[in-house]
């Protein structure tokens, strides 16, 4: 018997320092080798780290996240190529967040309250699906950046009315459909036919949807809707007769191909224009340009400062040139009849109240905007019971139903349950960040007073004569000013520091184009000379910025200019700026056009040389790490290239 | 049946370790039970981009890289070309302005002899600091570590096999 126990407890002795290797946790390893990456490279900016268990607690958000004892290199520097799970965090995520009290699973989901690998990386959002977080603290009607696909995704949303039939907590818009008042007057019955049958076809950019619609019914609704007449434009006198050669050259000076497409080549802010004559007629066109906002309240088209006369050539332009006349011929050979009797006029109106057209299109006839999709306040975590599958054979999950319903809206319906979705025309990768954006809507919100409540800077409105110009011009369309405004153009909020008064005059009378390659170029508007200088004076006055002192004392002499010549050519500025005949089409030329010594403030030039990026984020001229001796020498020879001293 | 001091203190030892055990693997066990509710639906749904045409399939490249091509796209397409071929639109204004061209990674001769390394040196510090002309600039100071280390990444995908 006692042998038996002695054996025993000798068998214990051995196998339980055995089992105590065998249960020494995987994060000490992972410490140690950290530490030993650190004393290999030599990384001086990176302590090594101390043996034990490591865990981000912040009481008041109930975070207790034990992630950073495997992932010791999260937060460290120079560890971008270190392996998994010592690697730094990629992106600028950890300098803008405060990690030490937000911790890990709030962005990432998984359970933090473990040191198990499996355990703690079950459910864990990785690489974009981490957008699907950044709702639970931000308002969802924020661009966010660092999050490109979820602001696509909800540019989208914006941008094809999904909240015109379904409702999203915080996410109220208002409808941007063209209003469809006095549309009878405006656009031809055959055209509103094809193009409510299949929109995309007409007009390459169209965002309207496709309603699945048949002949006779989309014949019949385009018959109710020809039914609006707009009094007002019917009894405008016929516009005058115009020069369509004239026409063109107007249309190409004032650079309407900006914003418009042509046959889909231009802009992408208005709709196509390519087949324009056979869509409306002159009147209409002659009225729309003179005023853009006589039918449509909300339109982003500026009102040019034409005359009648040259109103009357681009609209006789646009109508001689952009007519598609294999589009003609369909629509003569048409054969379907008109259908003017009343039976088709209510059966059409019956199809437009059953479409909800009114949910992205204002008319006045009556029937009022009413959501009749599904609410998506909480789509992310609604339960997968209450989501119909139908017939469908695809993964049982909330990503791959929202996809697929995206992708093909009737791939659900069932005999007992048609659905009635329209098809939007969509690439694979619009509906993934759609996806993306909807899987971000649930209910796992956070509120703390830690997060800063971020003022409204969409709501940005400049008063008096300067705020009447911005609307009758649309700034915004193109500019960012103040946070508000589209980035489509240069962001005017520190405008007044960069540039100099004469030159922002000169260029508003005469906006010549700034860099070869810019394909969005600013329309000419014909300012007068009031205008121009009300704008300026307001740019100059109120659009600067406090860390760009106005009018330094300029540091100048002639070794510095000789000496900043010099570096512009040892430095490569050539291979982007044309200095002479030589040098690259990539930056704004320092021979021809706009000069520095011209257009720019001194004191700009040498805060953009010592970190461009800082005043224009992502800008694609590199950071030199220039020493201040060398940026005041390239910035006082930039200062001596004017149109004067060339000429 | 007579108890000796010795397998009293065996006893106890033995009883002590099981109790460390225990312990040690307390925490998964723990862990284990929390999580038991929380749906496996919720693990595939992270996944779901895999079963469906991607960002990252329709090019095939792999998330690092995809980043990496963001990055590539913006700010060294205009002079390498879209496709590291050295075609880029400034490419031709730097041939006519200096008789240079852009490095071309998709040369089967010259490009599998580059050394990541090198990459990695001219990106940081330039043309200058492999060098070569100074008309490649440094982005050391614009581009991140890790944003290097993404690009380098998707660079490579530029270069022939050998």
């Amino acid at each position: 018997m006692r042998t038996y126990r002695n054996c025993f407890n000798s068998l214990l002795l051995i196998v339980i320092p055995i089992l105590f290797v065998g249960c020494s946790q995987d994060w000490q390893g992972y410490q140690n080798e950290y530490n030993q990456i650190i004393e290999e490279k030599a990384l001086d900016e990176n302590q090594p780290v101390k043996i034990g268990k490591k865990v981000i607690s912040y009481e008041k958000l109930q975070v207790a996240d034990y992630c950073i004892s495997c992932h010791v290199g999260v937060t460290a520097i120079k560890m971008a190529d270190a392996p998994q799970p010592i690697q730094s965090h990629p992106g600028e995520f950890l300098i803008k967040h405060d990690w030490q009290k937000i911790g890990c699973t709030i962005c990432h989901g998984g359970n933090g309250g473990t040191l198990s690998k499996e355990d703690a990386h079950e459910g864990m959002l990785k690489a974009e699906m981490v957008q699907t977080s950044c709702y639970r603290c931000h308002p969802r009607s924020r661009q966010l950046p660092g999050a490109r696909q979820l602001n696509h995704g909800q540019k989208l949303f914006t941008d094809l009315q999904c909240s015109g039939c379904h409702f999203v907590e915080g996410l109220v818009l208002p409808r941007l459909g063209p209003s469809l008042n006095g549309i009878g007057s405006r656009i031809e019955r055959k055209w509103l036919r094809y193009w409510l049958k299949n929109p995309s076809e007409m007009m390459p950019n169209a965002k309207m949807p496709d309603f699945y619609l048949n002949d006779d019914n989309a014949g019949a609704v385009a018959a109710y809707l020809k039914t609006f007449k707009d009094q007002q434009l019917e009894g405008d006198p016929e516009p005058r007769k115009g020069d369509p050669a004239e026409g063109g050259n107007i249309l190409r000076r004032a650079r309407c191909i900006s914003c418009h497409p042509f046959n889909g080549r231009g802009g992408f802010l208005g709709p196509d224009l390519g087949r324009l004559g056979n869509k409306t007629n002159r009147k209409f066109l002659f009225a729309k340009i003179k005023d853009p906002r006589r039918f449509e309240p909300n339109s982003t088209m500026p009102q040019f400062n034409f005359s009648d006369q040259q109103i009357a050539d681009v609209a006789d332009y646009l109508i001689d040139e952009y007519t598609d006349y294999d589009l003609v011929d369909i629509f003569n050979e048409d054969s379907l009849k008109a259908g003017n009797d009343s039976t088709t006029i209510e059966k059409g109106r019956k199809i437009y109240k059953e479409l909800r057209c009114v949910n992205c299109h204002i008319l006045d006839n009556g029937i009022e905007w009413m959501r009749i999709g599904p609410k998506l306040s909480d789509i992310g975590d609604k339960p997968l019971s209450e989501f119909d599958f139908g017939h469908s054979q695809i993964p049982g999950t909330r990503g791959a139903y929202i996809f697929e319903k995206i992708k093909n809206p009737r791939a659900f319906a069932t005999a007992d349950h048609p659905q009635k979705m329209p098809l939007f025309k969509l690439t694979n990768s619009d509906i993934y960040d759609l996806t993306l954006l909807l899987l971000s809507f649930n209910q796992k919100k956070i509120s703390s007073p830690l997060f800063m409540a971020f003022p409204d800077t969409s709501l940005y409105r400049p008063q008096g004569e300067f705020g009447r110009l911005v609307e009758k011009f649309q700034c915004f369309s193109c500019h960012r000013i103040n946070g508000r405004g589209f980035n489509l153009a240069y962001d005017l909020s520190i405008e007044g520091s960069r540039v100099s008064r004469q030159w922002l005059y000169d260029y508003l009378m005469v906006s010549y184009s700034l860099r070869p390659i810019l394909v969005e170029r600013m329309p000419i508007f014909n300012f007068t000379p009031q205008e121009a200088k009300t704008i300026t004076d307001h740019i100059m006055a109120n659009y600067t910025s406090g860390w760009i002192p106005r009018h330094p004392g300029e540091e100048s002499s002639p070794q510095l200019i000789v000496q900043g010549k010099q570096l512009v050519k040892e430095k490569g500025c050539l291979a982007c700026h044309i200095l002479g005949d030589k040098g690259g089409y990539v930056a704004p030329s320092f021979t021809t056009g706009a000069l520095a010594g011209d257009k720019l403030q001194a004191e700009w030039i040498y805060r953009w040389l010592k970190d461009p990026q800082k005043i224009v984020h992502g800008v694609l001229e590199p950071n030199y790490g220039l020493s201040d001796r060398e940026a005041l020498a390239i910035t006082a020879y930039l200062m001596t290239l004017n149109h004067k001293d060339w000429r | 049946m007579r108890i000796s001091s010795k397998s009293i203190l065996d006893s106890i030892l033995a009883f002590g370790l099981a109790f460390i055990i225990l312990q040690c693997g307390g925490n998964s066990v723990s862990g284990k039970k929390e999580i038991a509710g929380s749906s496996a639906v919720q693990t595939k749904e992270v996944f779901f981009a895999d079963m469906y045409n991607n960002p990252y399939r329709e090019a095939h490249l792999s998330r690092h890289q995809y980043r990496g091509k963001l990055i590539y796209d913006h700010y060294c397409a205009v002079c390498h070309g879209e496709n590291g071929d050295g075609n880029g639109f400034n490419s031709f204004n730097l041939q006519d302005s200096f008789g240079i061209r852009p490095f071309n990674f998709a040369d089967s001769t010259a490009a599998p002899l580059l050394k990541l390394a090198e990459i990695k040196r001219a990106i940081e510090g330039g043309g200058r600091a492999v060098g070569k002309s100074q008309y490649m600039p440094p982005w050391g100071k614009t581009l991140r570590d890790d944003e290097i280390i993404v690009l380098i990444d998707y660079i490579r995908t530029f270069i022939p096999m050998l």
